[in-house]
């Protein structure tokens, strides 16, 4: 492949960059300083041939700091001679387009497609050698440097193999080796696996142990719980016959005493002393006997009494209602009685006073004036007609005297001449006195004036009805109309009082004095009547009241005083009587009452003591076959063996609390059939049994404590299947480590044999090329390279016709003849990469700087010669071994 | 009739850790779940209780559990509620085993070998409601079809067959070996209405008529036993599907947390975030009995750029520390085994140098029969017994080209 044209807008520090359109030859010469792009320039070139990387024109290294896009154009030609157009964009995303034979490709980022067989890490790695890589050779061990020559193709994104495969068989023998020097962990852990083997054993033995002690434990537990019975036991026997026994004793004395008291069913009923009930209950009877007759006494005068309350006396109780009304009658009677007199003695005061009054007024005596006429008199209407009537008259006379004076209005028309002479005059002063000025004719003007109209307001005051009727004119008409109305007035009144023998002269000129003469009549024929009345009503009340308490005397026999309030007061005392008895006779019916319920009470008392002493007396003779005289002696010897055992038993109980639970304890004890009757060497011994089994009791609690403990202690310890959890663990962690071990064993092997392999294939033919390109620029010095071909470690060495043994490549080799070396095997690699493939353009920066003048100059003529089958760029800061190349034939490209 | 079927009690198996806390909190929770077994068949008042073999782990019943074993049932049978035991091939009944050893309750029937043990169940009046046969292993590996030795079942009354037994058909049985194996078509045709069925530590229901069930370990004992463990509640029909129910008895449950995805996780702390997020995805669904005690295993694979860091054992400790901290879970493990540079293996195992050789050469060991390491195999402490020196090495092979990247390809950062 050669690259004949390249154009670069921007990339870096190059800009508008174009190697012309002349065809780049074979050996292109880039000239330029320091720093003037040579690096930018081959990585246009990778860019070109592989694309871009990054693929992020933001993280690109090379996008150009004043913006614009990266943008490379070529012409390639390939080794066949076909011609490629190449063009390639860094935009958002890498672009790529080739043209081949006239058709179009989008290549977008991948590289060439003649380029398969040596990838872009390869071709950076391999296929440029500058004078910074030839420097590292300085710090790089030789066996590194061959390493990455063969092993890794000149590639240095490798660790280099030797390293790779130490630390691997470190790795291995850190975990396992053969000898037993150093700390291996696989031993380290199967020494652990034989430590937790022996934990099993232990484990197990206290397994064992445990059960064993277990079973102790029971035993122990078992024996324990026997001999606490066995002791128990004894020390009930011994208690029984201790304390037991005493008791046991006052309890037998009961049980004979009961025995002798016989059954309690006997001694029902019997008070515990039953002598002395019976002549107790004897005394009670006679004296309730003797109360009897006492009460017989007691009820004769209450019972005379009752007799004493006769009929007479509940007949006048039966009425006591009727007498009492009678009584309170006559004594709310008594003041009317005294009232009476006083209204007869008014009667006669108003008689005298009426009767002049009527004797002036009426035609016959005031006795025989009907009073019930005279009542009903309207005596307010007689008085209003009697003053209508004089009303009347004084009109009909005030008119009769107005006629006579009826002449008099005549003179009136001269009053009016004489006002108007005067009030001319008047005028006629009052004018001249002030035209006059006189103040004399203006006074007496008006003086006259005054006069005339004063005259003249009298005239016309006369001329007015009123005016008219007081001068009488046109009054004769009505003067017979008021003698009408005067003679009606008096008809009316004649009308009003005609049921009543009035005098006629009065009748004829009825007077107001008349009409109070008749009001005063009327009131006093009015108040004799009432009190007339009254008295006749008092009296009927007094008739009713006597006729009432007679006719109780009569009913009751009582006899009376003709005077009713003799009659009443006679039946007021006859029912205080009766009422008298009738108490007594209740509260001696009372008392009767109270003395039979005593006598009853006292009857069933009686009665009572007699059953109870002959019920007593019945079981005391069955006692003793009916004598009760045995009968009781009988009972009195039952009754003291049944308090005496009842007084033991109390005894017991107060001295000892627990008395039912020992009783219990007691009746167990015989129950069981145990010996009561323990001696002194029974006891004696029972007592030594008792210690010594509270001492094999204590031993044997002890040693329960002591098991159990060691029971617990041996619980607390890892089991069988603890030990084993950590034996498996260990066992697979083993397998685990022996399977890290063998695995990197392994994969040092693989790289090892990896290695031979890749040397075996290409070893021999790079070491072959390399020897040739040496010989070239050593001048024949060296001819031949060999080394590496077994193993890695094996060393380079350099033959040569003059040298009588191979040299050893190594630190101590000069720095120019390793790096002539070194060259050589880069140039032997590039070849044997692309052999009978595209060959690729090579890049030397700077790689002869180091040499002497005559390895220089064949070195430059190598790759003048390299030149003619592959492109190369050589890349120099030294313009004569620019000029020096282009003379022959090289292409200078300047930067 | 109603029973409560459990197997796989494992009582006294060794749990695997190096801690001893941990270990002690196991065996206590197996034993506290054969108590709240216990009490699960008092409080629902059943007419038996089935074990289907494997009741403890081997010979080895330390003193303690066999103390509280008999206890237990002897607490179950003094209530009339009757046990039948058929032995496994962990807890064998010939003469000479512990099984045949221990002292069981009056009411513990122990079917100790081939010869079936037949329980009529009756009701406290006395009447009869079903019948239980069982067979037991004699020996700890038993190879003949135990299941045809059972009676042909007569009679109108449910009938229960207990046996311990890896049916071949039965999911995960591949992981146990095939004791007393035998063929789901044999006991569906046996006339049984009821299988207690154990060995198989799954739950799982086989069949649902006649009803054929593995009620899977009563508690968990490593991580890939996870999931609810306990017994199934069953009452049984004559002629009918049982009517089943799982109850959950174990006090600790395993829990295996694989997080894949790990190319995101940049810090440890993004790894503890991603971890956390995983497991309460999980508990979402399957958030546990109350008082759950959980033990995790944290299983990170794949590429991620903490590969480094958690090939460090002090890392790992760091990292597992805090996640027990943050689940509040009894125990985190971790397993890092499997995580790798995030790179691409496809681009390497082309290149002309040594690594690409390597990469090739690892690949075609692995995968190509009869290629070989030019290796002796003494020179190899882990092979086993039954081995040979190229299956062990392929086995070892697994996964080792991201473990040849990341020890030859330099740092990153590095990389063109």
């Amino acid at each position: 492949m050669r690259i004949e044209r390249v154009r670069c807008a921007a990339f870096g520090s190059l800009s508008d960059f174009d190697t012309g359109s002349d065809a780049l030859p074979g050996l292109v010469v880039v000239v330029g300083p320091n720093e003037a792009g040579k690096s930018t320039f081959f990585e246009v070139l990778v860019s070109l041939l592989y694309g871009f990387r990054p693929t992020s024109r933001d993280t690109h290294p090379y996008a150009p700091r004043a913006g614009g896009e990266i943008d490379i154009d070529a012409c390639v030609t390939l080794d066949g001679g076909q011609a490629w157009h190449v063009h390639r964009r860094l935009l958002t995303a890498p672009q790529g387009h080739l043209e081949r034979n006239g058709d179009q490709a989008d290549l977008k980022n991948r590289p060439l497609p003649a380029l398969s067989h040596v990838d872009r890490r390869v071709f950076r790695h391999v296929y440029a050698l500058t004078l910074a890589e030839l420097t590292a050779l300085e710090t790089e061990t030789w066996n590194q440097i061959q390493d990455r020559l063969i092993g890794a193709m000149g590639a240095r994104d490798l660790v280099p193999l030797r390293k790779a495969v130490e630390s691997l068989e470190q790795e291995a023998g850190a975990l396992w080796r053969p000898t037993r020097h150093g700390n291996q962990r696989i031993r380290e852990v199967d020494a652990r696996v034989l430590e937790n083997l022996s934990r099993r054993q232990n484990a197990l033995e206290r397994d064992l142990e445990l059960r064993r002690l277990t079973q102790e434990a029971a035993t122990a537990a078992t024996d324990l719980k026997a001999a606490r019975e066995r002791r128990e036991h004894r020390r009930l026997a011994l208690e029984n016959a201790r304390r037991l026994q005493p008791i046991r004793l006052h309890v037998q004395r009961i049980e004979e005493l009961e025995k002798r008291a016989g059954p309690p069913e006997d001694l029902d009923g019997l008070p515990s002393a039953p002598g002395d009930r019976i002549a107790e209950a004897r005394g009670a009877c006679e004296e309730l006997e003797t109360r009897l007759a006492t009460l017989n006494q007691d009820r004769i005068p209450p019972q005379a009494l009752v007799d004493a309350y006769g009929e007479a006396q509940r007949g006048i109780v039966g009425v006591r209602d009727a007498v009492t009304r009678v009584v309170a009658a006559a004594a709310a009677m008594e003041p009317e009685w005294l009232r009476l007199g006083a209204l007869e003695q008014e009667i006669q005061d108003l008689e005298r006073r009426r009767q002049p009054l009527a004797r002036e007024l009426v035609t016959v005596p005031a006795s025989q004036l009907d009073a019930e006429t005279l009542l009903r008199l309207r005596t307010a209407e007689v008085r209003d007609r009697v003053r209508a009537f004089s009303r009347a008259r004084e009109e009909s006379e005030r008119l009769e005297v107005r006629i006579a004076a009826g002449e008099q209005g005549r003179a009136s028309s001269a009053m009016l001449a004489g006002g108007g002479v005067g009030l001319v005059g008047g005028l006629g002063l009052l004018a001249w006195g002030s035209f006059s000025g006189q103040g004399a004719l203006v006074v007496a003007g008006a003086a006259l004036l005054s006069a005339a109209l004063g005259v003249m307001g009298h005239w016309w005051w006369m001329r007015r009805p009123d005016g008219r009727a007081a001068r009488g004119e046109g009054e004769v008409g009505p003067s017979s109309d008021a003698r009408n109305r005067e003679r009606e007035a008096l008809d009316s009144i004649r009308t009003l009082l005609a049921d009543l023998p009035i005098h006629e002269e009065i009748l004829r000129d009825p007077t107001t004095d008349v009409a109070s003469a008749l009001v005063r009549l009327q009131e006093l024929t009015g108040d004799l009547t009432a009190r007339q009345t009254n008295i006749d009503d008092i009296r009927s009340r007094m008739t009713d009241l006597d006729v009432e308490a007679r006719g109780l005397g009569d009913r009751l026999g009582v006899v009376l005083p003709p005077d009713t309030a003799g009659a009443s007061q006679a039946l007021d005392r006859a029912l205080g009587q009766a009422n008298e008895a009738r108490r007594e006779a209740e509260a001696a019916e009372r008392e009767l009452e109270r003395l039979d319920r005593e006598s009853v009470r006292w009857k069933a008392d009686l009665e009572g003591n007699r059953e109870r002493l002959c019920a007593l007396e019945a079981v005391l003779r069955t006692l003793a076959d009916g004598d009760l005289t045995a009968g009781l002696k009988e009972a009195e010897t039952r009754i003291e063996a049944r308090n005496r055992a009842t007084q033991i038993m109390d005894e017991l109980r107060r001295a000892h609390p627990d008395f039912d639970d020992v009783l219990v304890r007691i009746r167990k004890a015989e129950e069981s059939g145990e010996d009561w009757t323990l001696d002194s060497d029974a006891l004696v011994e029972a007592a030594t049994e008792l210690e010594e089994l509270t001492e094999r009791i204590e031993e044997l609690g002890k040693r329960s404590v002591t098991l159990e403990h060691e029971v617990a202690q041996l619980e607390r310890q890892p089991t069988i299947d603890q030990v084993d959890g950590e034996g498996v663990a260990l066992q697979e962690e083993l397998a685990w480590l022996r399977r890290s071990r063998d695995r990197t064993v392994v994969l040092a092997r693989i790289l090892r044999e990896a290695d031979r392999l890749f040397r075996e294939e290409h070893q021999p033919d790079v070491i072959r090329r390399a020897g040739d390109y040496l010989e070239r620029i050593t001048g024949g010095r060296y001819d031949r390279l060999s080394g590496g071909e077994a193993d890695i470690g094996a060393e380079f060495m350099l033959h040569g016709p003059d040298l009588p043994d191979p040299v050893t490549v190594d630190e101590t080799t000069s720095t120019g003849t390793r790096e002539q070396v070194y060259l050589a095997l880069r140039l032997a690699i590039v070849d044997h990469l692309d052999r009978d493939q595209e060959r690729l353009p090579l890049l030397l920066d700077e790689v002869f700087v180091n040499w002497d003048e005559a390895r220089r100059t064949r070195g430059l003529d190598l790759v003048v010669e390299i030149a003619r089958t592959r492109q190369v760029f050589l890349c120099t800061c030294h313009e004569a071994w620019a000029a020096e190349l282009e003379t022959q034939g090289a292409r200078l490209v300047r930067l | 009739m109603r029973i409560l079927h459990t197997a796989d009690v494992h009582l006294d198996a060794a749990f695997t850790s190096h801690s001893d806390e941990l270990r002690r909190k196991l065996r206590d929770a197996s034993r506290t779940a054969f108590t709240r077994l216990v009490d699960h068949a008092l409080s629902e008042q059943v007419d038996a209780l089935v074990i289907a073999g494997d009741l403890f782990d081997g010979d080895r019943l330390s003193f303690q559990t066999e103390r509280m074993l008999l206890g237990e049932l002897g607490r179950l049978t003094a209530t009339g509620i009757p046990v039948v035991y058929a032995t496994g091939n962990h807890d064998p009944g010939r003469t000479g085993r512990r099984a045949m050893d221990l002292q069981w309750p009056e009411g513990v029937h122990v079917a100790r070998d081939r010869e079936p043990v037949t329980l009529v169940v009756q009701t406290p009046a006395g009447d009869n409601i079903g019948h239980i046969a069982a067979i037991g292993h004699a020996g700890p590996r038993e190879s003949e079809d135990l299941s045809v030795l059972f009676p042909t079942p007569t009679g109108d009354l449910p009938r229960v067959a207990t046996l311990h037994t890896q049916v071949n058909d039965a999911g995960g049985w591949q992981e146990h070996d095939a004791y007393a194996p035998s063929q789901l078509g044999s006991l569906e045709a046996a006339g049984y209405d009821y299988w207690a069925l154990g060995h198989v530590h799954r739950r799982q229901e086989l069949r649902g008529t006649p009803s054929i069930h593995y009620p899977g370990n009563l508690q968990g004992r490593n991580p890939s036993e996870s999931g609810a463990k306990g017994a199934i509640l069953a009452d049984v029909k004559r002629g009918a599907a049982a009517t089943v129910s799982f109850v959950s008895l174990a006090p600790i449950r395993w829990e295996d947390l694989p997080v894949r995805s790990l190319r995101e996780a940049a810090t440890l702390d993004d790894l503890v975030h991603q971890v956390l997020n995983a497991w309460e995805s999980a508990r979402a669904d399957d958030g546990g009995d109350p008082g759950t005690e959980w033990i995790v295993r944290v299983d990170l694979r794949g590429a991620t750029p903490l590969w480094q860091e958690l090939r460090k054992e002090e890392n790992q400790e760091h990292l597992r520390s805090e996640l027990e901290t943050l689940l509040r879970v009894l125990h985190v493990s971790l397993r890092v085994g499997e995580v790798h540079r995030p790179v691409d293996i496809a681009e390497h195992i082309q290149r002309m140098d040594v690594l690409g050789e390597a990469l090739r050469l690892a690949r075609s060991i692995r995968e190509t029969p009869g290629k070989e390491l030019p290796m002796e195999p003494g020179e190899l402490i882990g092979i086993g017994s039954s081995d040979t020196l190229e299956e062990y090495v392929r086995d070892l092979l697994d996964g080792v080209e991201e473990e040849i990247l990341a020890r030859m390809l330099e740092a990153p950062g590095q990389d063109p």
